[in-house]
């Protein structure tokens, strides 16, 4: 792995694995534009479609919900594996470090967002999905286009947005979960409310060995007699979390929402599978909310002529690393590092016309960082981000479905320093501004009602972390001369989601173009010593096809395929592949409901199976070390008993027992087995 | 001098755009310095072998690479694969894969033989490798990994291989006998040669954690017994990483880049340049970093009895570059630097075949290949590409680093 690669486990967070259910229920769906909503930013899906999308349907997006959150033993990254352009780097279980990119971005160029606050951290622009809870997840969208200028920056990699959502009912509701490598876990919660107020509460608690069986090849990989089957150790996990939302009506014209999210891990830190770490412990501690009250110039709820909303969230997350007998290449025996980002949104929504929506807003962002390798804190950082931003949506024919444009603009101002700067090249504690300009523009054309013709472009900047600026450890320093990653990325597409009679078939098909200069690399500037600095340029062309075809609410069979060609440049002017991208991938899935009819004991069963491939593809630079080709199988039942009371499920991952890995050196589970039950009172 | 190559045909496949197969062949006689030169080139995640004459011909590229193998928990090769300072004397091409798996790598040139490895210890940095005799061999571990379960496999010592077996047949302690020149630190193992019977292992001492560091020290191992005889220590001079042995057999060179205390910038105050004379074990020259105004690298060579070569550290955060420095042994006062202007860490290994008048210097791009004249004093280089296409264009960074000779 590269050093940068190295970096990600130091920003870990914590969270994932286990039984997770609670699904929040949906919600009747609407259709209508995007606003911002109870956790940051909630957009609208549209009818009942097949294959839904966010309704910002410019852009190519992928919304999973339902049935594929609530997995025993699922994690976000089994979740999201089977969309396109979803590029996975799995260190372990799923309680260790988990990162995603969209369409050859890294995981830094990917901002993921839960509840409308952003999880990317502040060392290497990471954000570590292992952390990040299925439970109490309504639903998540890929943007795998330009994401929504309202929820940040624009992105690279277009955006992934976590929407928590509560009950709907109020209910008590517990359960808990069983599976291999002895994960467990147990959850409650409790819903209640009125028409006027209504406020959820949940805890849970995870764990699991994760001593799953590897097979160590030694590093002689000419020579496989030598090569041995080791059982991982101290891969322990054990979390526990808080998960709290509420709503309530304030008068005639306003609301408020919330949501607060707490959590703590304790794990084990294996390193890598060839020489593990035993002693290496880390504890992870994140709490982040938010609040957003919105107040309507209406006092009918569907009137939206005109809406104020204004939300404040923050974060505050802590890793703590153990390592007493120097396993891990840190070089210290303790490692402290400490963030929190805190900010204000102010969004103005108006309907002047019938056919032109507006929404102008800004923010303003306060992120801090501090790293203690042991003692005193040896790197202080911080940033202070201005944004503004606004955004147009005109529909010129009578039905606004038949032709939409949009147009958003951002220009941000962003201003870091350090009041301490072991980690820096020199001892100048320089004070950096930076202007950050970004446009999304894009159209939508209905041709014929289920069939849409879409594109958009966008320019987006990502600026650095103040890790990159500042300095993350004695050996990886920072550079404060580093100018923000920039580049044009355009899409077209068209979809088609329509159903006839009992009979439903969607498709959807997108190419894109993306391009990326004064990419952020590490480079060896002294002995030992490596720095950030503004040396790469990328291009990343691709098309992304899906398919599902829907037989009543009985059969669904779905896919996706997605090529991609992902090139960085050289210094020869040649395009390189970039690596741990695939050309290929592609997925399949079939699934069977079963309803029976009402008073019957079971009242709803599904069963289903899926598999996600990925074809081999370059580990580095060089590209002459070749991650061999993925395929995952999986298969899942669930049964609703009692009119859906008590829900009994069971999955088994990597039917294959497939020995795999995303990175080099970090072997991922076999086979495994997984049980949950969930009981809902009301 | 005269050479014959045979480049068969998979090699000649090789040096094109297509995937190398797992071992190519290539048949060159043995001359006065060996068979060839192979040159490590990477970009500190993968690795690639290039094969050149003596005579600065280009014998085979991508001869082998992380792409001759499947990728597992582990890469064929790795990122971190160096040559050992001494040719080998059995005709094999050897690798050291340092880390993280720390392997040993044979590869036989003439295909008669499959790749062979060996498990030298995850974790232990085996830094070097040299053949005492016909069925032993030494390779000196850097580090040590307490949680081996295999004693053999435990590192930060020397490990003895049994080249019939391709097995570890034992292990030489140097830290007893380090601990006591030298209290309180222990020795890290790094580069070894073989002076006739015996072979001297250079190492660099820290102390706990690496925080600290002490003199280095050279080792004197009997090669018959495989037991420490002599530790001569290095005073003022720490952060010994390279040795050399000189043409007549005399005397032992050693680069040490000093101290860099977790920081970018090294002190040059322990830096330098030691010359031991073989015989009475004692250090006959000193020259101090100061004179070169940067820190030895991790390559030293004798391009005559009189002469050494020594590459210097740059660094971008001093915007400083890396250099080759040629000095005179009688008259170190005055190094004369024959490149300089260099990107830091772009010049690597230098090595020199004295008995085929050339001396060849890894940089970003190529392999220098100096001609040398009876004294010892270099020629104008011609410049070398050991790469294949395939990497040249897949990676900007991949670039020619270590050499070895078979």
């Amino acid at each position: 792995m590269s050093r940068r690669d190295l970096l990600v486990p130091i920003c870990a967070l914590s969270l994932a694995l286990g039984a997770r259910s609670a699904r929040a229920e949906e919600p009747k769906e609407t259709s209508g534009g995007a606003s911002l909503g109870e956790e940051g930013i909630d957009v609208t899906v549209e009818g009942d479609r097949l294959a839904p999308r966010a309704t910002d349907e410019a852009v190519a997006s992928t919304v999973i919900k339902g049935d594929a959150l609530e997995a025993p033993g699922a994690s976000l990254a089994d979740v999201i594996a089977r969309a396109p352009s979803v590029r996975l780097t799995r260190t372990g279980s799923s309680a260790d470090v988990t990162t995603a990119g969209l369409r050859g971005a890294s995981t830094a160029e990917t901002p993921v967002y839960l509840g409308g606050v952003r999880l990317n951290d502040e060392i290497s622009g990471a954000a570590d999905l292992s952390l990040v809870p299925l439970f109490w997840l309504k639903r998540v969208e890929l943007y795998r286009g330009n994401g929504p200028v309202a929820l940040g920056t624009i992105g690279l990699g277009g955006a992934i947005s976590l929407v928590p959502g509560l009950p709907t009912h109020n209910e008590l509701r517990f359960g808990g979960g069983l599976g291999s490598f002895d994960q467990h876990s147990m959850f409650a919660a409790a819903t209640g409310g009125t028409s006027v107020a209504r406020a959820g509460i949940a805890a849970r608690y995870e764990g699991g060995s994760n001593d799953y069986d590897y097979v160590d090849d030694r590093g002689t990989r000419f020579d496989a007699s030598d090569d041995v089957t080791r059982r991982r150790r101290n891969a322990d996990a054990s979390l526990g979390e808080v998960f709290t939302m509420g709503s309530a009506d304030l008068g005639e014209r306003g609301s408020l929402r919330f949501v607060f999210n707490t959590l703590s891990r304790e794990q084990g830190v294996t390193g890598l599978g060839i020489i593990p770490a035993l002693h290496s412990r880390a504890t992870t501690r994140r709490n982040l909310g938010s609040i957003t009250a919105t107040v309507r110039c209406a006092t009918e709820p569907d009137d939206e002529t005109c809406s104020l909303e204004s939300t404040v969230f923050a974060k505050v997350t802590s890793y703590y690393l153990r390592d007493p007998e120097l396993e891990l290449p840190f070089g210290t025996p303790a490692l402290a590092i400490d963030g929190a980002e805190g900010g204000a949104r102010l969004v103005f929504h108006a309907e002047p016309w019938r056919w032109a929506e507006l929404d102008v807003g800004a923010d303003q962002i306060f992120d801090q960082l501090a790293v203690d390798p042991l003692g005193p804190v040896d790197g202080r950082a911080h940033r202070s981000s201005s944004r503004a931003f606004a955004t147009a949506k005109v529909t010129p024919l009578k039905d606004p479905k038949k032709l939409a444009f949009d147009l958003a603009v951002s220009v941000g101002s962003s201003r870091t320093g350090a009041t301490l700067f072991a980690f820096a090249p020199d001892d100048r504690s320089p004070n950096l501004t930076f202007l950050s300009p970004e446009v999304r523009g894009g159209v939508r054309w209905q041709p014929v009602k289920g069939f849409d013709v879409y594109a958009s472009g966008a320019r987006y900047v990502r600026l650095p972390t103040l890790g990159e600026t500042y300095g993350a450890s004695e050996s990886v320093l920072g550079n404060p001369a580093l100018l923000p990653e920039r580049g044009p990325s355009v899409e077209a597409g068209a979809a088609l989601d329509r159903r006839f009679g009992s009979i439903g078939v969607a498709l959807d098909g997108t190419f894109f173009a993306r391009f990326a200069s004064d990419l952020i690399s590490y480079e060896r500037t002294s002995f030992a010593i490596l720095r950030p600095f503004n040396i790469g340029s990328a291009r990343v062309l691709g098309g992304e096809f899906t398919g599902a075809f829907a037989l009543a609410k009985t059969v669904r069979v779905d896919g996706s395929f997605t090529v991609t060609d992902a090139r960085g440049a050289t210094n020869s002017g040649a395009l390189a592949p970039l690596p741990f991208v695939a050309t290929y991938a592609g997925s399949a899935g079939l699934h069977f409901a079963f309803s029976a009819p009402p008073r019957s004991a079971m009242q709803r069963a599904t069963i289903g199976s899926s598999f996600v491939y990925r074809s081999p593809r370059p580990a580095d630079p060089g590209g002459l070390i070749v991650l061999p080709a993925q395929l995952q199988w999986d298969a899942d039942a669930a049964i609703e008993l009692a009119g859906g009371a008590v829900t009994l499920r069971g999955r088994v991952a990597n039917i294959l027992d497939g020995r795999t890995t995303d990175a080099v050196g970090y072997p991922l589970p076999g086979r495994g087995f997984y049980f949950s039950t969930e009981t809902v009172m009301r | 001098m005269k050479r014959r190559a045979l480049v068969l045909a998979p090699v000649l496949m090789l040096a094109c755009d297509t995937p190398v197969t797992p071992q190519g062949t290539l048949d060159v006689p043995e001359g006065p310095c060996g068979h060839a030169v192979y040159v490590v080139s990477t970009d500190y995640q993968s690795s690639e072998i290039g094969v050149i004459g003596f005579d600065g011909a280009v014998l085979a590229k991508g001869f082998v690479s992380d792409a001759s193998g499947t990728t597992g928990l582990s890469a064929p090769l790795s990122g971190d694969v160096v040559a050992p300072t001494t040719p080998t004397s059995s005709g094999d091409v050897v690798l050291i894969g340092r880390t993280p798996s720390g392997v040993l790598t044979w590869v036989d040139p003439t295909g008669a033989q499959p790749i062979r490895q060996l498990a030298l210890g995850a974790g232990t940095n085996p830094k070097d490798y040299v053949e005492v005799s016909a069925t032993k061999a030494y390779v000196p571990r850097g580090d040590i990994n307490e949680n081996t379960e295999n004693p053999l496999e435990r590192g930060g010592d020397v490990a003895v291989v049994d080249l019939d077996a391709r097995a570890l047949e034992g292990t030489i302690d140097l830290a007893g006998a380090v601990a006591k020149v030298v209290p309180g630190f222990v020795a890290h193992p790094e580069r070894i040669i073989a002076v006739g019977s015996a072979a001297f292992v250079v190492a660099p001492t820290y102390g706990p954690g690496f925080e600290t560091s002490g003199d280095s020290v050279l080792v004197r191992i009997d090669a018959s017994t495989d037991d420490v005889t002599d530790v001569i220590v290095l005073p003022g001079l720490r952060g010994c990483l390279a040795l050399a042995l000189s043409p007549d057999a005399t005397g032992i060179a050693i680069a040490c880049s000093g101290t860099f205390g977790g920081g970018s910038d090294p002190t040059l105050d322990d830096g330098g340049v030691a010359v031991v004379d073989v015989a009475t074990r004692s250090i006959a020259t000193t020259i101090p970093a100061t004179t070169l105004g940067r820190p030895p690298g991790f390559a030293i060579a004798w391009s005559s009895n009189e002469r050494l070569l020594v590459p210097v550290f740059g660094s971008k955060d001093l915007h400083t570059d890396d250099a080759l420095f040629a000095i005179d042994v009688a008259r170190p006062e005055a190094p004369v630097a024959l490149i300089d202007g260099e990107t830091p860490f772009t010049l690597g290994e230098v090595r020199c075949a004295t008995a085929c008048g050339a001396c060849f210097l890894t940089t970003a791009d190529a392999v220098l290949r100096f001609p040398l004249d009876a004294t010892g004093v270099l020629g104008p280089p011609s410049s070398i590409d050991p790469r294949t296409p395939r990497t040249k264009v897949l990676s900007p960074k991949f670039s020619p680093k270590f050499l070895g000779v078979y």
